[in-house]
């Protein structure tokens, strides 16, 4: 699922206008500052019954429910395309298909780096695309072993691609079978 | 090379689904008012209903329940609203983009632990900065918390800039 910019601004406004429902029902049981005995009901009742009102409620309801619809799909992640131009010189154009990138470089971590269970993602970056590699550790790893064997899955990756139209990240996870051995072990 | 943290998905997102599922419950009231006012289905307008309760002195239980729980549901939005996602992983230094999760750590620390002479029982934990090792010891065993503390920064060297401390503890008989 995708992160919107809008999501903030949206959930903060109607934050404000669920509080100020509530704080309005709230006033209407307590009376606290007296806005319900100032409200003149009969005026909005002369107005949602007027014929134009029905109309503008079905105008509102249909803008409501397209916004609706685009704010819960917008978020639906769209799919990075698989090839990624390099730099080239002249008439002659390469296409690289990042797709058959991703296992050469899970294979390799898991080669070379105490991980077991790499997984692979796509995403955009401002010069191409960022290969994700994620991975559960080994617990009888050690932090250099798994410094050395990043470092030369991203050395590969850099030497492939100097423009960096092709980038690696690598996020160690914890084990995946953490906690299950229930014996201590007895030196 | 400047690298984008990773973090998980902020909580607004969460917020983002039920405000549009919200929305489309306003699209639905309003659009039943005008279905309703203008004869195309039978039944009575919500809106009108809303508005004639409006004209009772004091809400219903049903609605100020209701209203408590907008106000609730509103601070919990505007909460979300300016809450920024969490970090998931350490940043590792060095060439690559590698990132690090704390509960990796702590089970590279607790394995240092468990396989130090003497110990039982190792148990890592991160918060923040500093990584705690507590280790259960033999009874009787003759371990020293120098020793563990130097096998568990051997182990996470170069990997995390954490501050270690160690808790040591002997078992009983």
């Amino acid at each position: 699922m995708r992160t919107l910019a809008i999501d903030r601004v949206g959930a903060a406004l109607l934050g404000l206008v669920l509080l100020a429902a509530g704080a309005a029902v709230v006033d209407w049981r307590f009376d606290l500052v007296g806005a319900w005995d100032r409200l003149d009901t009969g005026l909005i009742r002369e107005t949602v019954e007027a014929d134009w009102f029905a109309w503008a409620a079905g105008g509102a309801a249909v803008v409501l429910a397209v916004v609706a619809l685009w704010w819960l799909f917008a978020r639906v992640p769209r799919p990075v395309e698989s090839g990624v131009r390099l730099g080239f010189s002249g008439a002659d154009r390469v296409d690289v298909d990042v797709r058959s990138i991703a296992p050469r470089l899970r294979e390799s971590l898991e080669q070379s780096a105490p991980v077991d269970h790499v997984t692979s993602s796509r995403s955009r970056t401002g010069t191409g695309q960022l290969v994700l590699l994620r991975a559960n550790v080994d617990p009888r790893a050690d932090g250099e072993s798994l410094r050395r064997a990043a470092d030369d899955v991203a050395a590969s990756v850099e030497a492939a691609f100097p423009d960096r139209e092709v980038t690696v990240r690598i996020l160690i996870d914890a084990p995946r079978r953490r906690g299950k051995r229930r014996t201590p072990r007895v030196h | 090379m400047s690298r984008q943290i990773p973090r998980r998905l902020p909580a607004a997102t969460w917020f983002g689904v039920v405000g549009a599922l919200l929305l489309a419950g306003f699209a639905v009231f309003a659009g039943q008012h005008a279905a309703a006012a203008r004869g195309w289905i039978d039944g009575p307008s919500w809106l009108l209903e809303t508005v004639a309760a409006l004209e009772d002195r004091e809400p219903s239980i049903w609605v100020s329940v209701g209203g408590i729980a907008a106000a609730l549901l509103g601070v919990w939005f505007l909460i979300a609203a300016f809450t920024p996602g969490r970090r998931t992983h350490l940043p590792v230094e060095g060439r690559c983009d590698l990132w690090v999760s704390p509960r990796a750590v702590e089970a590279l620390a607790a394995d240092a632990a468990e396989r130090s002479p003497g110990v039982l029982h190792g148990r890592g934990d991160v918060q923040r900065r500093r990584l705690r090792v507590s280790a259960l010891l033999a009874p009787g065993a003759d371990a020293g918390v120098v020793a563990i503390s130097e096998a568990v920064g051997e182990r996470i060297t170069g990997l995390a800039d954490l501050e270690l401390s160690v808790q040591a503890k002997e078992g009983g008989r």
